[in-house]
Parts: structure tokens; C-alpha cells; sequence
């Protein structure tokens, strides 16, 4: 275990390195670049002793430090994904399951007909009719922002929703109200498509669970669905089907950066677009670097996860060393 | 599995009854939403050419010596009670109004009202080259710059604690315009004072501290920007107690959320959108002419076009009626001199140029000239005086074809293309100019001086000695008749010999709600927002 712990570890820092380089490339070799002029060697110096310290030197728009402005994006794109993630798997595993247990029959059938549709709607169309609809015509919710921007709130910890419940403002009944309704359709938007994949992947695992002969065994026993559902199949079905969402959560970094360009949502994703429509280099290289060395992390994350929990996977334990 | 299930619906009914609860009224009532298409690089006007610093904060931000009438567009008195001419135009002398007070922030608690060393301070900061604070974050003044004012001010003096001279090297009767627009705001030197002391000079230009009616109070960069009343300004508080700049959404995300009421006001929406506009009962529209003019601008140092008669052929092509239902869809009105209709120094004799394609093949014919391949450089983004640039270019390019002249389009995106314009490389310029005051020098200076060559706002790279000593005529005369017969003289010899072409006067379009009240728009930018509140009680 120690072994394949280290080995991912390994391959994350390694992965990590390369995506500086590519970061200082960007930083270095591209025209109007920030270091361009420097010697090669005195650059490279430079920006690796910056990144170190996580700075990653100013923003050539207004001469912030883009470490200050990643701090204040990044929060709003983790909340957006953490709640989708959530929403995506308290949806996803008990509709998964469903379909998996009432296999062919027609349950099974409109649930993977439905998480078809979902899973082929593009995000971008999907969002704009969310807004078109829920916004516009009904007027119910906001088309766009995290809150309502005359609630003067604080800037915490940069997750809206943990800034709402610590506010001490005379308006933070309002506040949270506010951002909970400004949650709702970018989560939604950015949901469906990991729901889709979490359902057709439990799916797929909970067939193969029940067609095992422990499932018939103890229908035999007289044990009623329910039971054998909790006992059996969520204990099985379910530790196979969680490294692959761990890769979820990277497709969903993609699918995010869409959603906030759509929803006006101060993140990550919408940061590195301004970025690149302003040429703004420093940012660029550091919104790249972000991007990816969440990817990386939350990929080995769920590998090390995965194979601490599914005992069929221990064997890889001990492969070739 | 039954417990969970059930701390799930009740998560979710509690959750619905949050939602379900009454829309907080009173929130609306502090302050409102005002939401552009824009970025804040700095927040001093001084340093920029145009933008969202400009025609909005400036005038929330701070005072200048002297305003504008919105209506009249007379100078009128604002942080200087009076003034007096002297020397025929070369020296200006101004009486500060007393116990104005400046803003005090979570940066700045000032000690004094604004007194003349305020004035000098801001000034020689523009002016003086030799001044500590001219150098501060870039030394570049782009307004004062494309007219030469660091050379012709001569000195910025401090008479008493509340009088200031400025003397110029040669009488210039546009001045006190220039002194009128936002780019000469009045900062608070002992503020700078403070800063010097820490030698955290920037910062000045990005925690700004003013006279005017709101303070900066949060800004988030590429979010928002958060007003807070100044509750000691001179004109009296400002009735309400914050503003938000929401430059969040583009495009029509920002017409999406004045509709859902995100949005109070919008500014500059789309020609496109005006009907949307028009046709909802919530929602109110203003339209002011503006001070601005969209152009095309030949080339003249490179052949064929450094012929003017080349020009006069290529202008015949051009079918501005088009130009107008497409492009403006009717917010805007078809220029015949590069000075808006609004101006007054405006030639009435100034005729717009005819479209007659067959009569300008046949001249370009008789010139000998044939297989004409141009360049146009066009901005790929909206402006003041143009909607959409590119679409333009196309029908510019469409008309041209007509004619027998092939038309490349070269979209100028980005900041660092920009630069590329001032290579003289292209053959055609399709671009405009708007400003913020109402002398005619501001547009004819700038535009198409010798002297503006070198600071990048002559598209035509033009330089004709007899316009430019009439343009110095007209600037020595304080008489406005003698003024206008000069700036007459000008549009007559711009029409004669067509280094650009006028095309069109846009409109300044504003939308808000309609429980909004109290918005003054100006054709030189925004007034202050003191005066905005929301009465509830105003139906659709």
C-alpha cells in the first residue's frame, strides 16, 4: 500500500513539474510575455523562486498580484463544484441503483433514456434555457452573480455561502436567501451531466453485483428488496464506481468554466477567459497552473481513495515494483 | 436509507420555505445597480483616455474646477466659485469655494477642507514634468497629452490659500473647457503627503479619496465596484446610501438582468436591443446626442490615397443611409463635419457626402486609378460611436466592391495591436472619437494637428500647415464669433480635401427601471448620481 501511495505520489509531482514548465513557457516565450527581455537563466531563477512562495507576479491590467485575485476566484469555482458534485451523487447513486436493481424493466428504462438526454445536452444550451425559462419567462430566479450586490458582504472565505452565515449584517437572512437562489441554476446547469455519468456507472456496477450468487442467496433467505439492497449491493456496487468519480470531478472543472462564463460567476474559469481576451500573461500561465495541478491532485486523490477501498484493487498493491 | 431519506426532504422543504419567503423590499431602497460593459484599470480619470473611469466614476468620485451644464452646456461654477480671464486668454485665475470637504475613507481621514494647494498638486501633476508625482504610475496623461498641454502650461501657482493661476505660454481660449471635462479632477495633496511619507505612491491612483459625492468603498476587480455615499458633500448627502457598479455580465447577460431587475440601470445598451427596450413597460429609455463622431480615416502619406481627389471617388461609394438602418438602427444621425451637430461651432453649410457609385467609378477611372487593394483596420469591439465596427467594415468593404476597390479587413483586438495602428501601414482607419467637452479644439486638435501625429490619435496622419495655423487662430481669440468663423474655416478646408470621412453622430442611450428617478445624462458622460433615488410607488 505505502508503495503505491509513494508511486502516485511520485507521478503527482512529476505531473505537477511538468505544468510549471508549461506555466514559465507561457510566462516566457509568448510575445508581450512579462519576463520577456530577461536572460533564460535569470527568468527561470526568478519565477520558480515566485513560485515557491506562490507568487505569481502581477497582473499586467491592473497590477494586482495575481496570487490575491486566484485567492478570490478559486473559492467560487470549488463551491459551484463541491454543491454540483453533491447534488450529482444525491441524485445519481439512489436513481443508479434503481435502474441497476430493476433491470430492463421499464424503470430502467426511462431512467437510462433520461440520463441520455442529459448526458447529450451540451452545458452551454442547457444553461441559457435554464435562464431563458426560470429567469425570464417566470421571473423566479437570477440570471446571473453569486448574491445580490447591494448586500454589502465580506469576503471571508471567499465561499459565498459560508460568507452569508458568518456575515453579521442586519440583511443575513436576506443574504443567504440570496445566495441559495443564485445557487441554483449554475449548480443545476453544472449537475446534470455527472448525474448522467454517476447513474449509468452505478448502474453497470449494480447488474453485475446482483447477478452475483450472494444476491440470490439471500433472496432465497427471504430477505425482503430493501434489505438486500442496504446490506449487499450499496457495500458492493458502490467502492468500485469511486475512482472513476474521482474523474468526474476533473470533466466537471471543464464543464464549470462554461457554466461561469454563462452565469456571470466570479470564478476560475471566467477569470482565465478575461485573462486570455486581455492578453494578460502572468494570469494566463497561473489560471493554466491552477487548472491542472487541480486536475492532477483531485485524479491522484482518487486513485489512492479508490484503492484503499475496494479490496479488488489491492493487488495492485503489490505489482511489478 | 429511511432516516437519510427523510433528512433529505426535510432539508429540502425548509430549504423551498427560504425561497418561498417575501423578496426583501428594503435593500432596493439603499442603494442601486448600475451595470456597463467595462474595466477599471485605475481609478484616477487623469490617466486614461476613455472608459468607465471616465464617464462614470469621474463624477462620482470627485469634482472639477468647473462643470458643464448638462442642458446649456454653459461653464458653470463647481469647486472654483469664480474666475476671471486675464491677459487676454494666457492666465486663469480661480476662487476656490470654501469648507469643501474631502471624503474620508478606510485609507484617509483628511485633516483640512480642499484649499488651493489641492488644485496645484493636481495639476502640476499633469503639467509639471518636473514635478515628484508626474512620473507616478506611468506618467502618461493620454487627454492633456494629445493637446500639447505640458508645453503650453506655463506655470501652476498658489496665490492665497484660496486662489490658484495657471499661466499659459500663449492664449488658448478652449482651456477652460478642457478644465471643465472629467479628466481634470481635484485630489487631495494632503492625502499624497501622507502616501509619500510610506512611499506607497500607486496608491494613490487605486484608493482614490475625492470631493465628490460617493467614495470608493470595496472593489472587486473584473466584479464590481462598491459606492458609499459621502455624507459631508458640499452640495448636501446624496439621497442614496450606496451604489453598485456591476461590471460582471456582457453582452446580453447585462439586458437579461435589467430585465430581471438585477440591473437598475444599464449603461450604453445595444443598438440592437432597442426595441426590447422600447417595448417593456418596466423599463425607461433615455437618448441624448452625444459628443462623439465615427469616421473613416484615409491614409494620406500613402498613394493613391495622398490624393485628395482618390478620396473625394472612394467617398462618392459610400452609402451612409445603409451605414444607418444597419448599424445604428436609427440612434444615430449622419455626419457631414468631423464636429458633432451639437457643437457650436458647428458649419451649417456642411453637406453630407452623396452616394453615387457610377459617378465615383468614372472619377477613379479618369484618375488612372485601377485595381485598387486597401487595407482597413477596424476595432473588433463596440464603441462609444459605433455599435458594431466589423459589421460596418463589411458593408464599408460591400460598397467599395461596388466600384471596382478590393477591401481587406484587419479586426484590431487586443491591447498590443493597437500600438500596430501608428506603423502607417494601413490605408484605411474606420474609428471615431468621443469627448468630454464641448470645445470644438477637442475634436480638430487631436484628430487632425501635425502635432497629434506622434501621439496616436491622427488616423489620417495629416498634416496640413494652413489647417493647423487656423486651428492656432482660433485659439487666441476669446470671441466666439470670430472663433466659429475660424473652426468654419477648418470644416471647409477638411471637406475640401477629405483626409477623413465623416460618417455618422451616435446617440448616448441609457435604460433603467422604472422606480428609478433622478438620472442625469449628460453628452459629455455621466453626472453625478446625488440625485438618483427610488420612489417604489412608480407603476410600469
Amino acid at each position: 500500500m505505502i508503495i503505491y501511495t509513494l508511486r502516485r505520489l511520485v507521478l503527482w509531482l512529476v505531473t505537477l513539474f511538468l505544468l510549471t514548465v508549461v506555466g514559465f513557457s507561457l510566462s516566457y516565450f509568448t510575445p508581450h510575455a512579462p519576463l520577456q527581455g530577461a536572460s533564460f537563466s535569470d527568468a527561470i531563477l526568478f519565477w520558480y523562486q515566485g513560485l515557491m512562495q506562490f507568487d505569481f507576479g502581477v497582473s499586467s491590467i491592473n497590477g494586482e498580484p495575481v496570487s490575491l485575485q486566484l485567492l478570490e476566484v478559486f473559492p467560487a469555482t470549488l463551491e459551484l463544484c463541491i454543491l454540483a458534485f453533491v447534488l450529482a451523487m444525491a441524485v445519481g447513486i439512489p436513481f443508479g441503483i434503481a435502474a441497476g436493481v430493476m433491470r430492463n424493466r421499464w424503470q430502467d428504462k426511462a431512467i437510462s433514456a433520461l440520463a441520455l438526454l442529459g448526458f447529450s445536452m451540451p452545458v452551454f444550451w442547457l444553461a441559457l434555457l435554464l435562464t431563458l425559462f426560470f429567469s425570464l419567462d417566470l421571473g423566479w430566479l437570477p440570471v446571473s452573480g453569486r448574491v445580490d450586490l447591494l448586500y454589502p458582504m465580506k469576503n471571508i472565505t471567499g465561499f459565498a455561502l459560508i460568507d452569508a452565515w458568518l456575515s453579521d449584517s442586519p440583511w443575513r437572512h436576506e443574504m443567504l436567501k440570496s445566495v441559495l437562489l443564485h445557487l441554483i441554476l449554475p449548480v443545476t446547469a453544472l449537475a446534470v451531466a455527472p448525474t448522467t455519468e454517476v447513474v449509468r456507472l452505478l448502474r453497470i456496477s449494480t447488474r453485475e453485483v446482483m447477478e452475483q450468487n450472494y444476491i440470490k442467496a439471500a433472496a432465497t433467505r427471504g430477505l425482503s428488496r430493501l434489505t438486500i439492497i442496504r446490506r449487499h449491493v450499496l457495500h458492493n456496487a458502490l467502492p468500485p464506481v469511486v475512482p472513476r468519480l474521482g474523474l468526474q470531478f476533473s470533466t466537471m472543472l471543464t464543464l464549470a468554466m462554461i457554466t461561469e462564463v454563462v452565469f456571470s460567476w466570479p470564478g476560475l474559469g471566467r477569470w482565465l477567459v478575461d485573462a486570455i481576451r486581455q492578453q494578460d500573461y502572468a494570469a494566463i500561465s497561473a489560471g493554466v497552473m491552477m487548472v491542472g495541478g487541480l486536475v492532477i491532485t483531485v485524479n491522484v486523490l482518487a486513485d489512492i481513495l479508490g484503492a484503499l477501498t475496494t479490496p479488488l484493487k489491492h493487488k495492485e498493491w503489490y505489482a511489478l515494483r | 436509507m429511511r432516516k437519510l431519506l427523510c433528512t433529505f426532504l426535510v432539508g429540502l422543504s425548509l430549504f423551498s420555505a427560504m425561497v418561498a419567503a417575501a423578496p426583501p423590499e428594503d435593500i432596493r431602497q439603499s442603494g442601486f445597480v448600475y451595470c456597463v460593459n467595462g474595466a477599471a484599470t485605475t481609478f484616477n480619470p487623469q490617466l486614461v483616455s476613455g472608459g468607465l473611469v471616465v464617464d462614470t466614476l469621474a463624477a462620482q468620485l470627485y469634482d472639477r474646477l468647473l462643470d458643464v451644464d448638462p442642458y446649456t452646456y454653459r461653464l458653470i461654477p463647481e469647486l472654483a466659485a469664480s474666475w476671471e480671464t486675464l491677459d487676454n486668454g494666457a492666465t486663469y485665475r480661480f476662487h476656490l469655494r470654501h469648507n469643501v470637504p474631502f471624503q474620508k475613507t478606510a485609507w484617509f481621514t483628511p485633516g483640512r477642507p480642499m484649499n488651493a494647494d489641492d488644485v496645484v498638486f493636481s495639476f502640476q501633476r499633469i503639467f509639471d514634468r518636473k514635478s515628484a508625482w508626474h512620473g507616478v504610475n506611468g506618467g502618461s496623461y493620454p487627454y492633456f497629452d494629445s493637446l500639447q498641454f505640458a508645453d503650453s502650461v506655463a506655470s501652476v501657482k498658489k496665490l492665497s490659500s484660496d486662489t490658484v493661476e495657471i499661466r499659459l505660454n500663449a492664449p488658448d481660449a478652449s482651456f477652460l473647457w478642457h478644465l471643465a471635462t472629467h479628466y481634470a479632477p481635484v485630489l487631495s495633496a494632503e492625502y499624497a503627503a501622507q502616501l509619500s511619507k510610506v512611499d506607497r505612491q500607486e496608491q494613490l491612483d487605486r484608493q482614490p479619496v475625492g470631493t465628490g459625492p460617493f467614495k470608493l468603498s470595496e472593489y472587486r476587480t473584473g466584479q464590481y465596484i462598491r459606492l458609499a455615499r459621502h455624507t459631508n458633500y458640499w452640495k448636501g448627502m446624496p439621497r442614496m446610501p450606496m451604489v453598485v457598479i456591476d461590471m460582471g455580465a456582457g453582452g446580453t447577460g447585462r439586458l437579461s438582468k435589467l430585465l430581471t431587475g438585477e440591473c437598475d440601470v444599464l449603461a450604453y445598451p445595444a443598438a440592437s436591443q432597442i426595441s426590447v427596450l422600447r417595448d417593456d413597460p418596466r423599463l425607461r429609455l433615455t437618448l441624448r446626442p452625444g459628443m462623439n463622431i465615427a469616421y473613416l480615416a484615409f491614409n494620406t502619406r500613402k498613394a493613391p490615397l495622398d490624393r485628395a481627389e482618390v478620396r473625394q471617388a472612394l467617398a462618392l461609394a459610400i452609402n451612409n443611409e445603409r451605414l444607418m438602418e444597419s448599424v445604428y438602427y436609427g440612434t444615430a444621425e449622419t455626419a457631414a463635419s468631423i464636429l458633432p451637430r451639437a457643437s457650436w461651432a458647428y458649419d451649417n453649410n456642411a453637406r453630407v457626402t452623396e452616394y453615387n457609385p457610377q459617378k465615383s467609378r468614372e472619377m477613379l477611372k479618369a484618375l488612372g486609378v485601377e485595381d485598387l487593394q486597401l487595407t482597413l483596420w477596424v476595432p473588433a469591439t463596440s464603441q462609444a460611436w459605433n455599435p458594431s465596427p466589423l459589421k460596418t467594415a463589411e458593408l464599408i468593404q460591400a460598397d467599395l466592391a461596388q466600384v471596382g476597390v478590393t477591401v481587406k479587413i484587419v479586426p484590431v483586438e487586443g491591447r498590443f495591436q493597437e500600438a500596430r495602428l501608428m506603423e502607417m501601414n494601413h490605408d484605411l482607419t474606420l474609428t471615431g472619437w468621443a469627448t468630454d467637452s464641448n470645445d470644438p479644439d477637442s475634436f480638430f486638435r487631436p484628430l487632425l494637428s501635425c502635432a497629434a501625429i506622434g501621439s496616436q490619435t491622427n488616423f489620417a496622419h495629416w498634416c496640413d500647415a494652413a489647417f493647423d495655423e487656423t486651428l492656432q487662430k482660433a485659439l487666441l481669440s476669446q470671441q466666439l464669433a470670430s472663433r466659429i468663423e475660424y473652426y468654419g474655416k477648418a470644416q471647409a478646408m477638411l471637406a475640401q480635401s477629405l483626409p477623413v470621412l465623416p460618417l455618422a453622430y451616435s446617440l448616448r442611450l441609457q435604460a433603467y427601471r422604472h422606480d428609478i428617478h433622478g438620472l442625469v445624462l449628460s453628452p459629455f458622460g455621466n453626472a453625478s448620481f446625488a440625485g438618483v433615488y427610488r420612489d417604489p410607488r412608480t407603476k410600469p
